[in-house]
């Protein structure tokens, strides 16, 4: 046999010792470094600095539950309704129906993105940041990123719904024309 | 000491083991509701519950108002359509940035801004 299992063994107790150097090796060198002050100060002040994420990631989860529900809202009670009327009534109303299905995709995305930035606050608020203010400040770029595709991804569905909200103004009959 | 009838024996020995099926599902539920993220879909937990509005009256309007999906589009329609829909609307426009950049920023959270120093300064 080419691979016994002797030979497996070794390989992995070596595999065991170089992944974990070969890991600690890339991440010191994508890491951003951080000077002296710097991790002084997050040591310092690391209690602080994890009440003030905690706060943040209730504050986070108030606005969703804000948001979310208006989402909702226009979506139901709004968008669908409408577009189904205008089906019925022979209204031409692609654009509206292609709104509606980004508005469909864009919320999905806001809730995967919101569930994989709190995955990153959750683990940036488990690090010890008082013993290991790289390890924490490596993750607080993560949350960093995965903020910012949020807010991004929130914009656009405003976008999209201020986008729905003209393109149902221009329906409006002109010079008399009824849909009736 | 009384010994166990068969019968009683195996009555503990299902509840034993109806127990530790029960103890089984619940520890995979809650794990697969923590890794898969839904938790922080949940607004039911404890402490994450959506605040309530004293103030209900500005909500109603709007809460009682439904478009049918059939019947007219005239400019009534219309118009009853945008000012309900475009105050909901204004609702979410009203947040200013939302999940802005600043409350996880350096300057928030107490680290010092360091400014990169060229190499080639005397």
């Amino acid at each position: 046999m080419a691979f016994g299992p002797k030979k497996i063994y070794n390989i992995n107790m070596r595999l065991r010792y170089f992944l974990p150097v070969a890991f600690a090796l890339l991440t010191a060198t994508s890491t951003n470094a951080l000077s002296d002050d710097q991790r002084g100060a997050i040591s310092q002040h690391c209690a602080s600095i994890r009440q003030s994420l905690k706060s943040l990631q209730l504050a986070d989860d108030n606005l969703r539950n804000t948001i979310s529900p208006i989402y909702h809202n226009l979506q139901t009670n709004f968008i669908t309704p409408l577009n189904l009327r205008l089906v019925r009534n022979n209204i031409p109303a692609a654009g509206l129906t292609e709104i509606q299905s980004s508005i469909n995709r864009e919320r999905d995305t806001f809730s995967r993105q919101f569930i994989h930035y709190n995955q990153d606050m959750e683990h940036l608020i488990a690090i010890d940041c008082q013993n290991n203010p790289d390890d924490f400040y490596t993750q607080l770029e993560n949350a960093r990123n995965s903020r910012v595709e949020l807010a991004n991804t929130v914009q656009r569905i405003n976008a999209l719904l201020s986008k729905y909200s003209e393109s149902v103004y221009n329906l409006k009959p002109v010079g008399g024309r009824h849909y009736d | 000491m009384t010994k166990l009838s068969r019968g009683s024996r195996n009555l503990i020995l299902l509840g034993l083991i109806s127990i530790l099926i029960a103890l089984t599902t619940t520890g995979i539920s809650v794990a697969i509701y923590h890794y898969s993220g839904d938790m922080y879909l949940d607004s039911s937990r404890p402490g994450h519950l959506p605040e309530k509005k004293d103030d209900q009256s500005e909500d109603e309007p709007t809460a009682k108002y439904t478009l049918p999906d059939t019947g007219p589009v005239d400019d009534k329609t219309i118009d009853d359509f945008l000012y309900y829909y475009n105050e909901q609307l204004d609702r979410v426009n009203a947040i200013e940035t939302p999940y802005s950049s600043t409350p996880l920023s350096n300057e928030s959270l107490g680290i010092p801004v360091e400014l990169a120093i060229p190499e080639d300064v005397d």
